[in-house]
């Protein structure tokens, strides 16, 4: 007959062995006078362990030594109540709390620029005399007179330079395929006074 | 023990200090025997049981209000001195078996005790720490928490940041090697 191990045995004494563990060695057990000797043994060894371990240390005037640890958790207390508390800090933002909020900002601003009313560029510069007006645009020059107007365009064009004031407007822009160069000048004649 | 417990959680802060004092007074005075047995059989030396001792009494007060069930309190205390004594063997590396007889004044003092329960006290502590010294620091610790505290060995397992095969192993090994011991012993 196999007996069990001593580690099985040690185990088993206290409820110790895993189930399935115990579910193989049980018959075992059950006819080995052997193995079950072994097992009260190790119980009766547990209750030697823990009858010494319940003595005090030979040599130690417990009552001494209790008065003497009882008067120094009181001043640890103490001395723990005299200490402010301590303000807890907020925690830093962890990277992936960081990465996430970045990423909602992005989308956010994304959607928003995407959906923002697109405005017609603003005019450079404008002049006005006697119903007469003169716009001088990234697109090009406008005159507007009585509510007809006519607007010479400069489409494509690159690196726009204009001059306005009391005489007309004058502008010069630069092609951005051919680099031709075009100069555009309205002038207001007397005719229109 | 829980009732005084009680006491003390239901006074807070509003108690008046003196009496609150009171209480805490009573709960270490109630608790400390068993305290200081549990923390001095772990590390195996009174000098340094009585600072862990003192330091788990005081985490223990300061820390109250984080008891919520009064029928856990004795558990509670004992798993404060049990993680204060596992982490003090942890720093320093070792389990410490220092000689009774190198422990000075005022610890040492026998003249009140009955000379007949001293011998036999001291024959059964001697022989205790005769078959623990048998043991690895780990298998010692293992074996008191499981065999002496009666703690199931998942506990011990978390106590000592293991998994639960290795404490049995530890608790198969020290149960093992104490029998060989207590056979010897009776020769």
């Amino acid at each position: 007959m196999k007996h069990l191990t001593d580690t099985q045995i040690a185990l088993l004494a206290t409820g110790d062995l895993g189930f399935f563990d115990y579910w193989r060695v049980r018959h075992h057990l059950s006819v080995c006078g052997r193995c079950k000797s072994l097992r009260t043994q190790y119980r009766v060894d547990r209750d030697v362990l823990k009858d010494a371990a319940d003595q005090m240390p030979a040599g130690v005037n417990w009552e001494r030594l209790s008065r003497e640890m009882r008067g120094n958790i009181r001043v640890g207390l103490e001395a723990g109540e005299c200490v402010a508390p301590v303000i807890a800090r907020p925690e830093p933002m962890g990277w992936r709390l960081a990465v996430a909020l970045s990423s909602a900002m992005a989308v956010v601003l994304t959607g928003w620029y995407l959906s923002a009313p697109k405005f017609a560029s603003p005019a450079f510069a404008s002049l006005t005399s006697q119903g007469t007006v003169i716009e001088a645009t990234p697109s090009g020059v406008l005159l507007q007179h009585d509510g007809h107007g006519i607007s010479l365009m400069t489409p494509r064009a690159n690196h726009v330079q204009f001059s306005i004031d009391t005489r007309g407007a004058k502008m010069q822009a630069v092609d951005v395929e051919t680099g031709q160069v075009t100069i555009t000048q309205v002038s207001l004649s007397s005719e229109m006074d | 023990m829980q009732v005084r417990l009680t006491a003390i959680e239901a006074m807070g802060e509003t108690a008046p200090a003196s009496e609150l004092r009171e209480q805490q007074d009573r709960f270490v005075q109630e608790n400390l025997r068993r305290v200081f047995l549990l923390i001095y059989r772990l590390v195996g030396n009174v000098s340094d049981a009585q600072d862990l001792t003192q330091e788990t009494f005081i985490k223990a007060l300061q820390r109250k209000d984080q008891l919520k069930d009064m029928e856990k309190s004795a558990h509670w205390l004992s798993r404060i001195a049990s993680n204060t004594a596992i982490d003090f063997l942890r720093r320093h590396g070792r389990v410490s078996f220092s000689n009774i007889d190198d422990i000075v004044e005022p610890l040492v003092d026998t003249a009140y005790e009955d000379p007949e329960a001293r011998v036999l006290r001291a024959e059964k502590r001697a022989f205790l720490e005769r078959g623990l010294d048998t043991l690895t620091g780990r298998e010692r610790v293992a074996l008191l928490m499981r065999d002496v505290e009666d703690l199931p060995a998942e506990e011990v397992a978390q106590r000592l940041n293991c998994s639960k095969a290795t404490v049995r192993s530890h608790i198969a090994n020290a149960r093992t090697k104490f029998r060989k011991f207590l056979e010897r012993s009776s020769r």
